[in-house]
């Protein structure tokens, strides 16, 4: 079976992805999908637009 | 009832079926019994050679392979205490040798076939008494197990007696393992005990069957179609079984001693409690749940989950057998499956399952099982399996007493191992659990099985506690182990530098603006200059080409004064400078100006016709920065914005922009100085080509510290002589080039050298040597640039360096993690991928959303939340010491016939090669069963010299079957081994290699044909016997045969270290000459060299 994922985020607005069912690391939050790698990595492709950390976006 | 009724209705019918069936009846009873009586086992004649049972002739084979160490001795040695009879127990042993012929056996071989013969009972026998003293105890036993068993001409055992006093002495008991297993030791010590006090042993008739009589009827059932059935359970049980690949401490020998150690130690006595409990309740055997535990253990040691672990099985299958004292135990395989993370009470059932169907089609001996399934055979490792995990039951456990007399058992070490490993659970009669462990010590150190030891009573405890836990969530290592590993090995975080990296260079420029920033050659520029020239250059970039914090702007220029001050004027503009390499294609500059979309790119006119047209430039050799502000322009920058973009290559193709923020270069570049003591004093090669990261130390490292940067022209760098020339001229105290350039370099005229800050591919031993001193610093530094340069390094002790050095640990603020692949910390010693966090951390790869989330991962062990870690996809491991070992690419690990092969282990061996310089290995006709390994090496090297080197270092399977020498790896632009340009070892198909040549070669080919029944003329000289399908029982057959046609005796261990056959044929040619010393081969030499050609012919043809 495929291992799945969830799509997290941080203060900075980083993303990255997390195995699905772990607990999440602190500071870190579900930001709503969770599917098989590819897919959680397609979407943050999409809305992950800027990737500098939010505190030097301008 | 309603039959019966029918039936008592009509009574002649009743009458002819009662007959009928009294008469089936009776047939049946008859077959049965027919076929029992085939099947029981009976006497058979003594004649002179008898045959031997399976089990014997795998060990007897074995036995031969490990000739001089005693590795299959079992030794029992314990104190007696009291008023010894000495003619009683003398007595009581001679009666057990009488009674049973297994201790009055001899063996030998005929043409690779061994037999057995019996003697008969001794007429007289006397225990051999000897006097010690209580010091000599350890070494006395140590000395009656290590003595080796001549079997072919004397008993395989011996019992002796130290006499300590007159009341106190030490019984020493030795067998071969070939005549006595486990199961008999009890049966011995039973009878031992009964015929001390009655020596005559009234209570133990003569024997009606004695293991002979086993062994005759086993070839015959092995003939039957009995073992059929078992044989096809065992296909389909180890169908597409992975061998268990523990990474070992140190490199397997190719010709491996057999030298061993035992560690013995108890498990805490609540958690033996608490497994009996879990084993009754869940109504399954102790084996199988301790070993579902052991099987969780080895998951996370391997990575694997196809655990395969070897199981010894007593072997009483039929109740003949239970009487005989003799070698009937047998090793099974039983695999636990870890794929799908199951739960850990479904593992232990499953694995209770498994055994018990192991223990139903246990009668197939396990040579058999090694012959019929032919697994791959590798020098130095037991087939199918080299790790078991066995139990030894309460009644297993030999129980010595004498009455009148206190016994306590001893240790005898015989520093012998028959496995890799062997883990033993002992059921001990008091309700505790002992572990039992025999190991390599050729393989492991002590430490390591210690912590094996911890590491299994930590999981089984945590197991027990939770048994619905998924196997991959249980833990196996003990907290402190945790915090060594993640805490106390990684660096106290510590203060960082809150400046933006042109504001250390200000600071600089402010104390000493006159002093030399940079000697190119033999012109100096001094800080002031380069602070003007890249304050106008930042004006031009801000005003004419709008760059703010975030842009990038490209930087086309050759090595000179230019590249530090655009590097620099781009920081003040606020963006990010992208250094770009001159020789870059044209349409990789493209790709990443596009990629990167680059404000404008600072060149010269020379240079500037290499950039498509709509890009914008900014000619640095043209007036364009004349009159503009000398003092830097104002903009908003933070340490989080990007300080530099570098382009690397991933494994996918496409380069990804490597996004490198003021934070982490800063804190390399401060970092640095407090490392090297770095002073204005300082003079720092430029070395790196300036589009890799390792430029960016030489040129800011040095900037930020207020010492000089010495460059060169590229020419002049890549001419050893030259380099020499400018490394001794310039006086230069710190170098970070590559390993195999300083190898071409002389260390003894360079004084001023205090540091080499040395990276970037791994190296041996001998470059440090050479150039560590006194007064000099040696460092292993390790970085991906995702990690902002160097992150790891390891400072080489004065002392010299024996092995491969580590590459350390984690630098100033950042912290190293090896994970495996849930992302839990591995244990000490075993491999996992190396994940990096902290303030050298890049913030991400430029316009790649999806691969940054990918590599740049939550980090669950960080104190401030939020944190990310860095995959770096390099697998490496700690040493006890706490420092890192590198050891390859996660994903450079291929499969090789189903065996795991670490591409970079070979590559590392063969650097390690006098004359090496560099070299790259590949797997050739990848997944296919003739998969084979190709090196490529640069180098001064004869092929043969390094093939035999590696074949005392390697295990065969790793050893490359190709070498290819070239001037230089073809590389990828970013300085990357382009695998696609390697040449094709076999131009020619190979077809060459395989032509038989000799007629030594011919006469081996037509034994190896006969042998594994292959057709006439399919053996070429290249053709490896293994890979034929040749098996460690054909060994002995061989070598037996080669005597025969050659009259020489190989080791059969040869075979494994020259498999080819042309290799194998030369050690016959060898040997031979051996045989007939130097002067006949001589003399024979001279006398056919006088021969005319047609007597040479003819002589030739009369002996074909």
């Amino acid at each position: 079976m495929e291992e799945r994922f969830v799509v997290v985020i941080n203060h900075e607005e980083q993303y990255s992805i997390w195995p699905a069912g772990r607990e999440i690391p602190a500071g870190w939050t579900e930001a709503g999908t969770e599917g098989s790698k590819s897919d959680c990595l397609a979407h943050i492709a999409r809305v992950w637009t800027d990737l500098r950390p939010m505190s030097v976006r301008r | 009832m309603k039959e019966e009724n029918e039936i008592m209705s009509t009574p002649d019918k009743r009458d002819a079926a009662d007959i009928r069936r009294a008469l089936l009846e009776r047939k049946v009873r008859q077959r049965v019994a027919e076929k029992a009586e085939r099947e029981r086992i009976v006497p058979v004649p003594r004649t002179g050679k008898m045959a031997i049972a399976e089990q014997q002739r795998f060990l007897w084979f074995l036995h031969q392979m490990v000739a001089g160490a005693p590795v299959y001795n079992v030794p029992f040695a314990m104190r007696l205490r009291g008023p010894l009879d000495v003619p009683a127990l003398s007595k009581a042993l001679r009666g057990i040798v009488t009674r049973h012929e297994s201790l009055r056996t001899r063996f030998g071989d005929e043409h690779g076939v061994p037999f057995q013969t019996v003697d008969p009972p001794p007429e007289t026998w006397d225990l051999p008494v000897t006097d010690g003293t209580e010091e000599s105890v350890q070494d006395w036993i140590d000395g009656q197990v290590r003595e080796e068993f001549d079997l072919r001409n004397h008993p395989p055992y011996r019992f002796a007696l130290l006499r300590l006093g007159p009341e106190e002495h030490v019984l020493s008991i030795v067998w071969h393992h070939i005549v006595i297993d486990g199961w008999s030791s009890r049966q011995f010590a039973e009878e031992l005990t009964a015929r001390y006090t009655d020596p005559d042993g009234s209570e133990f008739p003569e024997l009606t069957l004695q293991p002979a009589d086993f062994a005759a009827w086993q070839r015959l059932w092995l003939l039957s179609d009995g073992p059929a059935k078992q044989i096809d359970y065992w296909h389909s049980a180890v169908d597409g079984m992975e061998p268990l690949e523990w990474r070992t401490d140190r490199q397997r020998p190719s010709a491996p001693t057999g030298a061993g150690r035992i560690h013995e130690t108890r498990l805490p006595d609540d958690l033996a409690r608490k497994i009996r409990d879990m084993a009754q309740a869940e109504g399954v055997s102790l084996l199988a749940l301790t070993m579902a535990g052991y099987q969780v253990l080895l998951n996370r040691y391997t990575g694997q989950q196809d655990i395969a672990l070897g199981s010894v099985l007593s072997g009483r299958t039929r109740s003949e057998v239970e009487p005989m004292m003799g070698f009937f135990a047998n090793t099974v395989v039983v695999r636990g499956n870890l794929e799908g993370d199951p739960v850990f009470r479904d593992l232990v059932h499953a694995a209770n399952d498994n055994i018990l169907e192991a223990m139903a089609n246990q009668d197939v001996p396990f040579g058999r099982l090694v012959e019929e399934l032919k697994p791959e055979r590798l020098p130095g490792r037991n087939p199918l399996v080299a790790h078991l995990f066995t139990l030894l039951p309460e009644p297993m456990i030999a129980r010595w007493r004498l009455p009148g007399v206190e016994v306590e058992m001893l240790t005898p070490q015989p520093e012998t191992t028959r496995f890799d490993i062997t883990f033993q659970i002992n059921d001990l009669p008091d309700g505790g659990l002992g572990v039992w462990i025999e190991y390599s010590s050729e393989l492991f150190d002590h430490e390591r099985i210690e912590q094996l030891v911890e590491h299994f009573s930590t999981v089984m405890a945590d197991a027990l506690s939770r048994p619905d836990a998924r196997a991959s969530s249980l833990d196996i290592m003990p907290d402190s182990e945790y915090l060594r590993v993640l805490t106390a090995w990684n660096p106290e975080p510590g203060e960082r530098d809150e400046r933006l990296l042109h504001e250390l260079f200000a600071a600089r420029v402010a104390e000493a603006p006159d002093a030399v920033a940079m000697r190119f050659a033999g012109e100096d520029l001094t800080y002031a200059q380069l602070d003007e020239r890249s304050s106008r250059l930042a004006h031009a970039l801000v005003e004419e080409f709008k760059v703010t914090p975030g842009r990038v702007v490209g930087v086309l220029l050759e090595r000179g004064f230019d590249l530090p001050a655009a590097e620099l004027g781009v920081l003040k503009a606020g963006g990010a400078w992208l250094p770009l390499d001159p020789q870059y294609p044209a349409e990789r500059l493209a790709y990443q100006l596009g990629d990167a979309d680059v404000a404008a790119v600072v060149t010269t006119s020379d240079l500037a016709d290499r950039l498509p047209a709509e890009v914008e430039r900014i000619l640095l050799d043209s007036d364009t920065l004349d009159g503009r502000p000398v003092s830097p322009p104002s903009v908003q920058v933070a340490q989080e914005d990007t300080a530099y973009v570098i382009y690397t290559s991933g494994s996918t193709g496409t380069p990804k922009g490597v996004m490198v923020p003021h934070r982490a270069v800063v804190n390399f570049c401060t970092t640095f100085q407090r490392m090297f003591s770095v002073t204005p004093d300082d003079r720092i090669l430029q070395f790196s080509n300036p589009a890799f990261d390792v430029s960016v130390s030489d040129v800011f490292s040095t900037l930020t510290a207020g010492g000089t940067i010495v460059g060169a022209p590229r020419s002049e760098l890549l001419d050893p002589e030259a380099l020499q020339g400018l490394l001794a001229r310039e006086r230069v105290t710190m170098v970070d080039i590559p390993p195999a350039v300083l190898g071409l370099l002389d260390p003894s005229e360079l004084d001023d050298l205090r540091v080499c800050f040395i990276g970037m591919e791994p190296f041996g031993p001998d470059l440090v040597n050479r150039w560590s001193k006194p007064g000099r610093e040696f460092h292993n530094g390790y970085g991906p640039t995702e990690v902002t340069v160097t992150c790891v390094d390891y400072l080489c002790p004065p002392e010299p360096l024996e092995g491969t050095p580590p590459i350390g640990r984690a630098m100033a603020n950042q912290r190293a993690y090896v994970l495996d692949k849930g992302l839990r910390p591995v244990p000490v010693g075993v491999p996992g991928e190396l994940y990096m966090a902290g303030a050298g951390l890049a913030v991400g790869y430029l316009g790649r959303p999806d691969q940054t989330a990918e590599k740049f991962l939550p980090d669950p062990f960080a104190t401030t939340p939020g944190e990310r870690m860095y995959a770096t996809g390099d697998l490496v491991r700690w040493n006890g010491d706490g420092n890192l070992e590198f050891l390859g690419r996660v994903d450079r690990q291929v499969k090789l016939r189903g065996l795991r092969v670490e591409l970079g282990e070979i590559e590392h061996a063969i650097e390690s090669f006098d004359g090496v310089r560099q070299c790259v290995v590949t797997v050739r006709d990848a997944g296919t069963p003739s998969a084979w390994l190709a090196a490529y090496v640069v180098g001064d090297v004869e092929p043969d010299e390094l093939r035999e080197f590696l074949s005392g270092r390697l295990p065969l399977h790793m050893v490359p079957t190709d070498y290819v020498r070239l001037d230089q790896l073809p590389l990828t632009s970013t300085g990357k081994v382009d695998h696609g340009k390697l040449p094709d070892p076999r131009p020619d198909g190979g077809a060459g290699q395989a032509e038989l040549t000799t007629e030594t070669q011919r006469r081996v080919a037509e034994i190896w044909q006969s042998l594994l029944s292959l057709d006439p003329g399919s053996v070429g000289a290249q053709d490896n016997f293994f890979l034929l399908g040749g098996n460690s029982l054909q060994v002995t057959q061989m070598i037996s045969r080669v005597r025969d046609a050659f009259q020489v005796t190989l080791d059969p261990r040869r075979l494994f270290s020259y498999p080819l056959l042309s290799q194998f044929a030369a050690q016959i040619d060898d040997a031979q000459h051996a045989l007939l010393g130097e002067d006949e081969v001589a003399k024979l030499e001279a006398q056919v060299a006088d021969l005319p050609e047609e007597e040479v012919d003819r002589l030739l043809k009369e002996s074909s």
